[in-house]
């Protein structure tokens, strides 16, 4: 196979399985997560050279890795359905200090994921304390906290 | 809050996630399996049946690149003569690299469909084991062939994954 035809075979392949292991695994901070793109890394690099190591060879697949790219955020640009397709919609995981249980359970979530981006983002102790969480297309999660009437943050 | 949802898609989305996952994980039982090289179902055997003056044992399935072995195992009659002689398709030689040839042959002659190996016999009318450690160099069907010289030879596929 081409250089080419490597790179984007590889290319679409891993968008694929990072879509499929969901958003979370674009932002996650575990070590497994960590361990897992190190290891990508290395796998990825043979698949695309194999057993070429020429400069040309490396010039035509970082090219076509750019070209990709590029193409895809023009993509997404022109295409509302292919950005949801390719990027996904922000997911709203508490609503009005409820947590939506559902959609926590299908974005592999839990309470404690949440918790932990209330305190990193705004100091926030408890679950009763977050009006909104929504996990962003990006991986993380971002909050929005109840208004306090005193307007201090975080104690009530 | 102004955010935009999509209860549809977002359920298209997960379903689609899930039935991912599932074929993920069947696919890779599969490759443990020997579905794409190195597995339990992945050998063939050929030519045990023809009175055993030649058997071939091969993987049905391997990558490119990556070497497999194919062993010929030599009957009684193949030894007699003091020298074995095993010609190679060329259509098979064509598409694999011959990486080495266990034992070393005495003699590779080119032959109009292919390449014929001469191996010294120890113990004439003795059975002995040929084998050849090949590498495919593209991905696609393989078409096998090996055979003893003057006689009809064993054909096989492979099916070489890129």
């Amino acid at each position: 196979m081409d250089a080419v035809t490597r790179a984007a075979a590889v290319y679409v392949f891993l968008l694929l399985l990072f879509r499929l292991s969901g958003q979370r695994s674009l932002a996650q901070i575990t070590t497994f997560d960590f361990v897992l793109l190190l290891i990508i890394a290395e796998t990825t690099q043979q698949a695309l050279l194999g057993e070429d190591f020429s400069l040309t060879n490396s010039f035509l697949l970082i090219s076509t890795l750019f070209a990709l790219n590029l193409g895809f955020s023009l993509w997404k640009q022109r295409s509302r359905r292919v950005e949801r397709v390719l990027e996904g919609l922000p997911i709203v995981l508490v609503e009005n200090g409820r947590p939506v249980r559902e959609h926590m359970k299908n974005c592999l979530v839990d309470e404690a994921d949440i918790l932990q981006a209330a305190r990193e983002m705004h100091g926030l102790q408890r679950m009763d304390q977050v009006r909104f969480a929504v996990l962003e297309c990006s991986g993380g999660i971002s909050i929005i906290p109840v208004p306090s009437a005193s307007g201090e943050k975080g104690d009530g | 809050m102004e955010v935009e949802r999509d209860e549809a898609f977002q359920r298209r989305t997960w379903g689609a996630q899930r039935a991912g996952r599932i074929l993920l994980v069947l696919l890779l039982l599969a490759a443990l399996l020997g579905l794409f090289g190195p597995g339990i179902f992945n050998g063939a055997t050929l030519g045990a049946g023809n009175g055993g003056a030649l058997r071939v044992a091969y993987p049905r399935t391997w990558r490119r690149h990556s070497a497999f072995t194919v062993r010929v195992r030599l009957g009684p009659e193949a030894t007699r003569a003091g020298t074995a002689r095993l010609r190679l398709g060329q259509d098979y030689l064509d598409a694999v690299v011959v990486e080495s040839v266990h034992p070393q042959p005495t003699g590779m002659e080119l032959g109009p469909d292919g390449v014929v190996y001469t191996f010294a016999v120890a113990a004439p009318g003795q059975p002995g084991t040929v084998t050849l450690e090949l590498k495919p160099q593209r991905a696609g069907r393989l078409a096998g062939e090996i055979g003893l010289e003057g006689q009809p030879p064993l054909r096989w596929h492979q099916f070489i994954f890129p």
